[in-house]
């Protein structure tokens, strides 16, 4: 159904479900999923970063900050991660949000442990910069068809069907990928800002400062 | 030995034993192809390889021209222009973005959007023009991050009117070990959509098809990329030079805006059960 027409300001996708409030109940999957993700990856790496800084031999200065895995560097764990999930416990594609949280968050924690080494604003600048990382991972997770699975909307499998009438129904698919693109661009901007104000904490202390610009 | 030369002698050595792995290792046999599973990877990685390797070329490229324009830019609306556009353009996902320039090769230009070839017969011409889509789909997204390192390198330079070619090293070699990896396992999701018959294929069929020896194997083959890339940080600095100009403090307006949105995005999805109209899977 066209924008605005029987109470549907954006429009029904393909099966006729109002696309305003599968994007709001999509926007709690997803962003539930990224912020949780980021929280539990941001407590192992703060566990490991004093660990290292602990024991200099667990970790030395360099080694864990150069195994970072970065958003699509981690695309592949994860998918084999959930797959290997279905196969093992239930024969069919069904993720729950829950498995996906601790998924993302199992394979993107070590990109934070290099924040641990600088000032405070640039640690908090590496979370938001794992948030985004987690919410790009469950978005394209979904819209392959890996992850989220439906009936439960996110943000990326409301893209999932839309592609095939992508030139009869354009509103479907344009309406998450611009939420999408919104969200990503916030996260990274803040994400920037905060890592970018002053010099860090380990330059003033005369150690070596962690590269600043990888993409995460 | 100096410590360089060490990470030299070490990188290539682990080049050599890598190569040696992928073609004699024992990775089983896959039931859903019908033969060995080094074989079938053997098979498709040249494809894979060819697509990352001009993407990481025009990558750098991009990068590099995009990161010159920002450092070199003197007036301040056009340099934070240039700034959001980076920005902008990082927040594009690589579905999307390949979405979006697939249709409009579709309805407005005659590039080809699939396949390597378009007929049997093998033309170098051909070739060439059904690699220029996926390209830069992976080179303009990966083309943004690695402007934040060339524009790092410009401006702690300053304004040295002759950037020597040797030193131009270590920002290509940064963009290779920190943007490479996302940019190979980004094919993942380009192959796929331009019917490249690379390993993504095979990945994908595997995990669809539970041959978890065949997905195994693919993942093995991606992350042995990931960490040769990742070896090409032997040759880039060890400091960052974004630490060493630092900004004067202060939020800027962008943040400011980007704070709220977020703000009301979180704000949008605790409060979905009261403000959507209707029901997510209610059917009209």
């Amino acid at each position: 159904m066209a924008p605005a027409v029987a109470g549907h300001v954006l429009g029904t996708d393909e099966n006729g479900r109002d696309v305003v409030s599968r994007l709001l109940f999509g926007l709690r999957t997803s962003l539930g999923i990224a912020a949780a993700a980021a929280l539990i990856a941001t407590a192992i790496g703060a566990m490991v970063a004093t660990l290292a800084r602990a024991l200099p031999w667990f970790g030395g200065r360099g080694a864990l900050s150069t195994i970072g895995i970065r958003p699509f560097a981690a695309f592949p764990f994860v998918l084999a991660a959930v797959s290997v999930l279905v196969a093992k416990f239930h024969g069919t594609g069904v993720v729950s949000p829950l498995a996906m949280t601790l998924i993302i968050a199992a394979v993107s924690w070590p990109a934070i442990v290099p924040a641990f080494r600088a000032r405070t604003g640039a640690t908090l600048g590496g979370v938001a910069d794992l948030a985004a990382c987690a919410l790009l991972l469950e978005v394209t997770q979904s819209s392959v068809g890996f992850g989220v699975q439906p009936p439960t909307p996110s943000l990326g499998n409301m893209l999932v069907n839309v592609q095939s009438n992508i030139t009869v129904a354009p509103w479907a698919a344009i309406v998450p990928c611009i939420v999408m693109i919104v969200l990503l661009f916030a996260l990274y901007a803040v994400g920037d800002e905060l890592r970018d104000q002053g010099p860090t904490a380990s330059e003033a202390s005369g150690m070596k400062p962690h590269s600043a610009h990888e993409p995460s | 030995m100096d410590r360089r030369s060490f990470r030299l002698l070490a990188l290539l050595g682990l080049l050599l034993a890598s190569t040696f792995a992928v073609l004699h290792a024992d990775l089983g046999w896959s039931p859903s192809s019908y033969q060995p599973v080094s074989q079938a990877i053997l098979e498709r990685l040249p494809a894979t390889i060819e697509l990352a390797f001009f993407a990481l070329v025009a990558t750098v490229v991009l990068g590099a021209i995009a990161g010159f324009a920002r450092a070199r830019t003197r007036p301040p609306a056009l340099r934070g222009g240039l700034a959001l556009l980076q920005l902008a353009v990082r927040a594009i996902p690589i579905f999307v973005l390949a979405t979006l320039l697939q249709m409009l090769a579709m309805f407005r230009t005659s590039l080809p959007i699939a396949g390597m070839t378009s007929g049997a017969a093998f033309g170098l011409r051909d070739h060439l023009t059904h690699l220029i889509l996926p390209v830069l789909i992976l080179a303009v997204p990966f083309g943004a991050w690695s402007s934040l390192i060339f524009h790092d390198f410009f401006r702690a330079r300053g304004n040295a009117s002759r950037t020597e070619l040797r030193s131009l090293v270590e920002p290509v070699a940064t963009t290779v070990a920190f943007v490479g990896p996302a940019l190979l396992t980004a094919t993942l999701l380009i192959e796929p959509r331009f019917a490249w018959p690379g390993v993504a294929r095979l990945f994908f069929n595997g995990l669809s098809q539970l041959d978890l020896a065949l997905a195994a194997g693919c993942l093995l083959t991606y992350s042995a990329g990931v960490v040769l890339l990742k070896l090409c940080a032997a040759f880039s600095p060890s400091s960052s030079p974004r630490n060493l100009a630092s900004r004067p403090p202060g939020i800027s307006v962008v943040t400011i805006v980007a704070l709220v949105v977020l703000l009301g995005a979180a704000l949008a999805a605790a409060g979905a059960n009261v403000i959507a109209p209707f029901d997510p899977n209610f059917i009209d």
